[in-house]
């Protein structure tokens, strides 16, 4: 017997988390589908809401909706007699990360996808219906959905980990954590990056550099997007492999 | 089956609950593990069933650390907890989804303890009593048919008929090839059901004992309040005086389990020593 991954109990596990928390996914659709009806509805009324508009509408509402779900995807560790009933459950720890995983990651964008343009077609025969092709592309990766989906990789990294760190409120918890975070980075690359250069610098991380050189002068340097998309997809992998470390060593 | 090697334990270094414990508990025997509130009872089982890691030393169960919890032994144990969480499921819905993970598991048996401790097949798991999900899960650890089941204060809760049956079922599920450990501070719970006693106090073991073995070595009696006999210890009654003697003309006597906790836990040394002596 594989002690670590094995088809056949993954399956039951997949089934088991299914069937306990189905009533509550369900409900969260629904509300999701609400918000976004209610919210894209009354920005644009009776307009057709323009094809960058819907590319952001699609970034917030799928990195804020889907960094609650994740937050919440682990709930069963955090009350001790959930998590007693979770970790006991003859099943690898790694079986039970996967489960969150395919959860909030896999089954959660592609849902979402799926609303999205479920709700954006449903708003275009009721509200826009001279504009038929006032539909934005979600696999149109030139237009800067690359970087967006990268994000919610990282982003959900971030939140699974804190979903298994935490005890309680999580999102908060998880967001508070980040915020600091991304500012102690920040600080510490500008500073870095002023004692290099010795110029006044005040680009962010991954955003290249700007400095001015003579008077009314500016050099740019820009930074490569694969790079970064690189660098983020191996630090989303880097939480991932933590958050599955962590849940591993969870005790009660 | 369970051995523990110079476990410690603490939630902080500096301050441990256990140190250097070590335990032996093997199959065929039904153990009460006995202690005060706070004693340690729960955190113990926690650390055998792994849902808790020792700051030092092992603890193993068919010879796999329990810290590693792999699946081969999750399957091999039941813990039920004092506090038990159930998701918001019928009965039929629960064993369908979480019975398949356990390999040995009789749905047959499973609804014969049910039906046993009164609770219907058709009841939603959160919509139940406590004492009435403490009875499922009772019932759904003994249809497991796991080689380890383990107990925290699974009494709690429950009323007195159904207290009676819960004796009645342990008894009825014990093989040659099975542990089962029951921790409680209600030890009048544990009355006729136990075959070994084992009481953590001051954060050790002071006592792994089976009843037979007790008994050879202590006479428990009830004495006149005037009379003389050298007594381990003793408790004043309505009907004299319950007293525990050194059992010098091996006769039989029934252990009364309080009294001897009583004693334990008062520090009584001479009983101690004398029950910690190969023989008498």
């Amino acid at each position: 017997m594989n002690q670590t991954f094995s088809f056949k109990r993954f399956s039951l596990l997949f089934k088991k988390h299914t069937v306990e928390n189905f009533k509550s996914y369900l409900m969260s659709l629904i509300v999701l589908v609400s918000i976004l009806i209610i919210i894209i509805e009354v920005t644009t009324y009776k307009k057709p809401i323009p094809l960058d508009a819907q590319t952001i509408f699609f970034l917030i509402f799928l990195i804020s909706s889907g960094t609650i779900f994740t937050s919440n995807v682990f709930i069963n560790l955090s009350d001790k007699r959930r998590a007693i009933a979770t970790i006991m459950l003859p099943s690898s720890s790694f079986e039970k990360f996967m489960i969150g995983w395919i959860y909030s990651f896999i089954i959660f964008q592609a849902l979402f996808i799926g609303v999205f343009y479920g709700v954006i077609t449903l708003l275009l025969k009721i509200s826009w219906p001279a504009k038929e092709d006032a539909i934005f592309n979600a696999f149109d990766f030139n237009k800067g959905l690359t970087f967006a989906y990268v994000t919610y990789a990282v982003l959900n990294s971030i939140t699974l980990y804190g979903a298994v760190f935490f005890k309680k409120m999580h999102f908060i918890k998880t967001a508070f954590a980040l915020f600091i975070s991304v500012m102690i980075v920040w600080l510490l690359n500008l500073q870095v990056l002023r004692s290099i250069f010795k110029k006044d610098i005040s680009n962010p991380p991954f955003t290249g550099l700007n400095f001015p050189t003579y008077k009314n002068s500016y050099t740019s340097i820009d930074v490569d997007k694969t790079w970064v998309v690189a660098v983020f997809l191996l630090l989303a992998v880097i939480i991932w492999m933590s958050a599955y470390y962590r849940l591993k060593e969870k005790q009660v | 089956m369970i051995a523990i090697k110079n476990l410690d334990f603490g939630y902080s270094r500096k301050n441990l609950l256990f140190k250097n414990l070590d335990l032996n508990l093997s199959q065929g025997h039904i153990y009460g593990l006995l202690g005060k509130n706070g004693a340690g009872k729960s955190t113990l089982l926690h650390n055998i069933t792994g849902l808790a890691y020792p700051k030092g030393g092992l603890c193993l169960i068919n010879g796999l650390n329990s810290a590693d919890r792999p699946v081969a032994l999750l399957e091999a144990m039941y813990f039920i907890p004092e506090e038990v969480y159930m998701p918001s499921l019928s009965v039929v819905k629960f064993i369908a989804s979480t019975a398949c993970f356990y390999p040995r598991f009789s749905e047959t048996e499973f609804y014969n303890y049910l039906s046993e401790f009164d609770v219907p097949r058709e009841s939603v798991l959160d919509k139940l009593s406590y004492g009435q999900q403490k009875k499922v899960m009772i019932a759904f650890g003994l249809a497991t048919n796991t080689s380890l089941l383990i107990m925290d204060e699974p009494t709690n809760g429950l009323d007195i008929p159904s207290k009676m049956q819960f004796r009645k079922l342990i008894a009825s599920v014990l093989t040659e090839d099975r542990c089962i450990i029951i921790s409680t501070h209600q030890v009048r719970d544990l009355d006729s059901l136990i075959d070994t006693i084992v009481v953590l106090h001051n954060r050790e073991i002071v006592l792994n004992q089976a009843l037979d073995s007790i008994t050879e070595k202590l006479y428990f009696t009830t004495i006149a309040t005037d009379d003389m006999r050298d007594v381990l210890y003793q408790e004043e009654t309505m009907r004299g005086k319950n007293a525990i003697v050194a059992n010098t003309g091996h006769q039989y006597s029934k252990v009364d389990m309080e009294l001897l906790f009583n004693a334990i836990i008062n520090n009584k040394t001479p009983l101690i020593n004398l029950l910690n002596t190969a023989t008498i």
